[in-house]
């Protein structure tokens, strides 16, 4: 049987074009962490309910310590860190700042990289639709109100960016 | 350290490998990571991991003037977006995980996973679905009523996969799925209830009613639904004692980490006699 314990992948990561080979099944969360260094890509509770990891491929919300390199092969991987130099994250993190949806942080990066999901999904999302695309996304300090408030800021203040 | 992994280039050169060796499958693996990861973030499979989600001929949804098929790696998020998938369907898959988890999340992995708790069985139940399996033999097709018998149990062969899914277009006046959970989004069942049919002449018709996670295995009671079909919903609800019977003696509720039989039973009975009240005044 021709099966590989080294696995060779070609991948877009934050606009660069990668070839990643090693261990297909690392966890995706912990290669962008250990070998790429982007340590906004968080791990909270390792199971894919917290959302602390989440990146976005072609575009859509994924929990990367869910993943394995396989899963992201010939694909665009966006994390926060390839994302902060939009327009969009500038109106984001505005938003973030202006509804005091940040406390402690930990969980930053993975609402930001939800809320650009969301957006891009539906740019004037209802409440309800908030808080329901929101949901695998937990934050302990906030009470989620003021992240809420601050997706509706953005979805007005980047009126038409999405 | 995985044994070994191979990425099969087709859906033949998968059923090859599946004929010949040992092979673990592995399709969105929401749920195979969860349960194989270490806490310090490494796994163990303890056969050759074989993933199937980038094969296009598990992918996508095919519909005819009857029925729907959905083959088995696409993604539950995919199946959401579809126009030709059942709104009862659609409504039971919206309820599994949260957005990224339904991403990565496959059909085929909640039937195979054959979770007491998998949030889309009531469903595909209530519609009769049929799977299709294939190895390099051929295909064969199963009802998923008859495909899994115990928790995490299916009767798949270690040489066969899922193909896909096959569902009728039912035509129905009332449909419902209650999902009992700690909290509204991304939460495990503690029991689900579906239930869907007909009105006609103000009777009850071709009612089907099913239960997650209030058993071993997600479960249609029919002869409850035998018994309600042809009358009117008051009917039904005058002779409750008989339906709850039924229910009683057939649902298996447990007591675990989520809930206890006593609340899952309770609630069961009563979201079934909601969904009857909404016969009413037809």
């Amino acid at each position: 049987m021709n099966s590989e314990n080294e696995f060779s992948i070609l991948f877009n990561l934050n606009g660069d074009e990668i070839h990643y080979l090693g261990d297909p099944t690392r966890r995706l969360l912990n290669v962008l962490r250990e070998d790429y260094h982007l340590t906004g890509v968080k791990e909270g509770c390792g199971e894919g309910e917290c959302g602390a990891c989440a990146i976005l491929v072609d575009g859509h919300l994924y929990n990367s310590c869910l993943m394995m390199p396989y899963q992201i092969n010939h694909k665009s991987v966006l994390t926060i860190e390839g994302f902060r130099d939009s327009k969009r994250f500038e109106i984001i993190s505005r938003a973030f700042e202006a509804a005091g949806a940040v406390q402690c942080g930990f969980c930053t990066p993975g609402m930001v990289m939800a809320t650009e999901a969301l957006l891009r999904k539906n740019p004037h999302p209802l409440r309800d639709e908030i808080a329901s695309f929101m949901s695998g996304n937990l934050c302990r300090c906030t009470g989620y109100d003021m992240i809420i408030k601050a997706v509706m800021i953005a979805s007005e203040a980047g009126d038409g960016l999405w | 350290m995985v044994k070994a992994f191979y990425y099969p280039r087709s859906l033949n050169d998968a059923l090859e490998q599946l004929s010949e060796n040992e092979i673990l499958l592995i399709a969105g693996g929401t749920d195979l990571v969860v349960k194989t990861i270490h806490w310090t973030g490494h796994m163990d499979f303890n056969k050759t991991l074989m993933p199937l989600s980038h094969l296009p001929a598990l992918r996508g949804i095919s519909t005819d003037d009857t029925s729907v098929t959905i083959f088995a790696a696409t993604s539950l998020n995919t199946i959401l977006g579809h126009p030709s998938v059942p709104d009862p369907i659609k409504q039971a898959i919206r309820s599994i995980g949260s957005e990224s988890i339904r991403n990565l999340g496959t059909l085929g992995g909640n039937i195979c996973n054959a979770s007491p708790a998998g949030d889309s069985l009531p469903a595909l139940l209530g519609y009769d679905a049929m799977l299709t399996l294939q190895s390099v033999q051929g295909k064969r097709m199963v009802k998923l009523a008859d495909f899994i018998h115990a928790p995490g149990k299916t009767r798949i062969r270690p040489d066969e996969l899922l193909l896909s899914v096959t569902i009728p277009k039912l035509s129905y006046d009332r449909y419902r799925f209650s999902k009992i959970g700690q909290r509204k989004g991304c939460a495990i069942s503690k029991l689900s209830v579906f239930g869907i049919g007909r009105i006609e002449n103000g009777l009850i018709s071709d009612i089907r009613l099913s239960y997650g996670a209030l058993g071993p295995v997600p479960i249609r009671i029919t002869d409850a639904e035998r018994f309600m079909n042809r009358k009117s919903a008051s009917e039904v609800l005058d002779n409750w004692d008989i339906i709850e019977n039924s229910l009683e003696t057939q649902l298996k509720p447990i007591d675990d980490l989520r809930s206890d039989a006593a609340y899952r039973l309770e609630v069961a009975l009563n979201l079934t006699k909601e969904f009857i009240a909404s016969f009413t005044h037809c």
